[in-house]
């Protein structure tokens, strides 16, 4: 009796020992991944990626068996087709999707005049895309836009991140930050101009970002030339004098 | 004297009649978890129903607001009934059952059934299911729920190498602290909504972005908790609203939701000199190999659009054992890798994405193992039921010379 008794509880805390082998809740996993072997950046198809603007139950589409998904046309990228066609642009900000409304409000806000450099070609502008030009030398081009965002989008250091991001580079704290940026005056308010890798006779392929960010009212400006490192060098000039001629409407 | 209450008990334990009743609980589970599908879809009827310990059983709708859809019928959950059974077949074996060989089917046939209950433990406990998505000619090392989220942390200091801090984000609750020494910041979930409706404010509306930092103040977005989806084609945008704090400095809010994905541009903060990616997302899993898509192949029967098959040519690459393998993934032919099956299960962008279902189970040669084991119980059992009385009638024959016997009851499983 007694070793059957024994056995029992030997059998009956069997099941409940495998029952408390579940994952823990709440747990904090650590790890570490190597960016160019992380292919994360792999592209989500856009029927699976949700866009804000709703319940998601109401127009979510979480796959199934053969669901069929295929056939969702993708949201089209702001700008970048519209802008130049034949040519797949070199600005990774052109694959930013845009949330609902976020075009009708872009549209809303008018532009300031400016005066372009010679040099530069004019492209279509988009709801988004302010001004949209692309400057080449040889085999050396930047693509130079003008944007504009309610708010202070993130602030200075958190957009010059983004932007170091887009050419490869690690993001910075504040204070180095602060070392590469000038202030400059933009119709009678203070902006800042950002240089990020504008080196002279850089190797070609080699990628910078200069921009402008112009706090204005209760919106952002950004005048952003990204490209040909060396091209950027030559055109810093140009970006400035561009910049410095806003005449915002009153 | 622990022998006058444990007999009892025993002898409970031991019973048929408990047999009896677990399994018309069972029934009865499947019956309503079965009902309840319409309203909670396959997975979270899974999840109420078997792997739960309790469950209760409303007719009426989720979104009633009718007060008696507070309550139900009460049911034993699979979590509660298959330790039980468990229980319930090792006790009467073992206190019961005496080993001889004419019992020898029935000690496989239990043991069958003992090692399916086990399994069902196995799948529920360590089991689970991702979804990968690539593009014709991507490659993939990771692969996401899509139903589980967590909130990440990304340090992106260094030039080449990124340190991931994650965290299931599905059972938070607002006002919740997270406070970890294994995480670089402390997390103040402001507010957590299983399901929110994540709009951009108009122009004319006066309202305040969902948080202070990141992309609700940059977009003028706003969260509002909308109930949970059930459906199988839909998911929650689980949403969260989250303070950070680098020691005592607190650096405001961020909104967090699974839907701003990797097509948005990163939500970063700086802590202790080092810039943090804060998101929430599908939880992923990554491995130490990758998979290559080469070709995704819709045929359809010629002249029609009825599709025929689905297929995707793949390269599993997995440098640390030294493998590149070409593998083609179509319905009912899937890849087996690294203790992971991946299975052709959607398609997307005119035919040149494929999503491969990756399902993970340790236990899944369990069942197969149990299902021969009850198999073979069955043969040799009936077979020596078979062969026994004429042995016996031979015997008696021969002492008695006249007459067959009754069959033994141990023929009987």
């Amino acid at each position: 009796m007694k070793a059957s008794l024994l056995r029992l509880t030997v059998v009956g805390l069997l099941p409940f020992l495998l029952a408390a082998c579940g994952p823990e809740e709440g747990e904090i996993r650590v790890y570490e991944l190597t960016r160019p072997g992380d292919v994360a950046g792999a592209d989500r198809p856009t029927p699976q990626a949700p866009s804000p603007g709703a319940p998601a139950g109401d127009r979510g589409s979480a796959p199934g068996p053969m669901a069929g998904t295929g056939n969702t046309p993708p949201a089209m990228p702001p700008g970048g087709a519209a802008a130049a066609p034949d040519r797949p642009s070199i600005n990774p900000s052109s694959q930013m999707q845009t949330l609902p409304g976020m075009e009708e409000a872009a549209a809303r806000i008018e532009r300031p005049e400016w005066q372009v450099p010679g040099s530069w070609q004019v492209l279509e502008p988009t709801t988004i895309r302010k001004g949209n030009f692309r400057v080449a030398q040889g085999d050396e081009v930047a693509e130079i836009t003008v944007t504009a965002f309610p708010g202070s989008v993130g602030g200075l250091a958190s957009n010059v991140n983004r932007w170091r991001r887009q050419v490869g580079l690690a993001p910075l704290n504040p204070e180095q930050i602060a070392a590469l940026t000038v202030p400059v005056q933009i119709d009678g308010a203070s902006a800042e101009l950002v240089s990020i890798r504008v080196e002279e006779g850089a190797p070609s392929g080699t990628q910078g970002v200069l921009g402008v960010v112009i706090p204005r009212g209760e919106l952002t400006w950004f005048v952003k030339m990204i490209g040909s490192s060396a091209l950027l060098h030559e055109e810093r000039d140009n970006l400035q004098r561009f910049a410095e001629s806003f005449q915002f409407p009153s | 004297m622990w022998q006058k209450f444990l007999r009892p008990l025993l002898l409970v334990f031991t019973s048929l009649r408990l047999t009896v009743i677990l399994l018309v609980l069972s029934m009865a589970l499947v019956f309503f978890g079965t009902l309840d599908q319409v309203n909670f879809g396959i997975h979270e009827t899974q999840k109420r129903y078997f792997q739960s310990f309790l469950v209760f059983w409303n007719p009426l709708p989720p979104e009633s607001t009718n007060p008696l859809a507070r309550t139900g019928l009460p049911l034993p959950g699979g979590y509660l009934l298959g330790p039980l059974l468990l229980l319930n077949l090792l006790a009467a074996q073992f206190y019961r059952f005496r080993w001889s060989w004419q019992k020898s089917g029935i000690l496989l046939i239990h043991s069958g059934l003992v090692l399916l209950i086990v399994s069902g433990f196995v799948t529920g406990f360590l089991g689970y299911e991702r979804q990968m998505w690539i593009d014709e000619g991507g490659t993939k090392n990771w692969a996401e729920s899509y139903m589980e989220n967590e909130i990440v942390l990304i340090d992106k200091s260094e030039e080449n190498r990124d340190r991931v801090y994650a965290f299931d984000s599905d059972h938070l609750k607002g006002g919740e602290i997270i406070d970890d020494p294994k995480l670089p910041v402390t997390l103040e979930i402001e507010e957590y909504y299983p399901n929110a409706s994540v709009r951009q404010a108009g122009p004319n509306m006066r309202v305040e972005p969902a948080a202070t930092n990141g992309a609700a103040p940059r977009m003028g977005l706003t969260a509002t908790p909308a109930p949970e989806t059930f459906a199988q084609d839909e998911f929650n945008a689980d949403t969260a609203i989250v303070r950070v704090y680098d020691g005592d400095r607190d650096l405001g809010t961020w909104m967090v939701s699974n839907l701003l994905d990797d097509r948005f541009p990163p939500q970063t903060f700086m802590a202790n000199g080092r810039v943090y990616e804060i998101a929430l997302r599908f939880k992923r899993e990554y491995y130490p190999f990758s998979i290559t898509l080469r070709d995704f192949a819709h045929d359809r029967y010629p002249g029609t659009d009825i599709p025929k098959n689905f297929s995707s040519d793949v390269v599993v690459t997995d440098p640390q054992a030294g493998v590149e393998r070409e593998s083609l993934i179509y319905m009912n032919n899937p890849l087996r890798y690294g203790g992971h099956t991946f299975y052709q299960a959607s398609f997307a962008n005119q035919d040149t994405s494929s999503m491969l279902q990756v399902v993970k189970n340790p236990g899944w040669t369990l069942p197969y193992i149990a299902v021969t084991l009850v198999g073979l119980g069955l043969v040799v059992q009936f077979g020596l039921g078979f062969f026994r009385p004429r042995r016996r009638k031979t015997a008696t024959a021969t002492a008695a010379g006249n007459g067959p016997q009754p069959p033994s009851p141990d023929a009987q499983a």
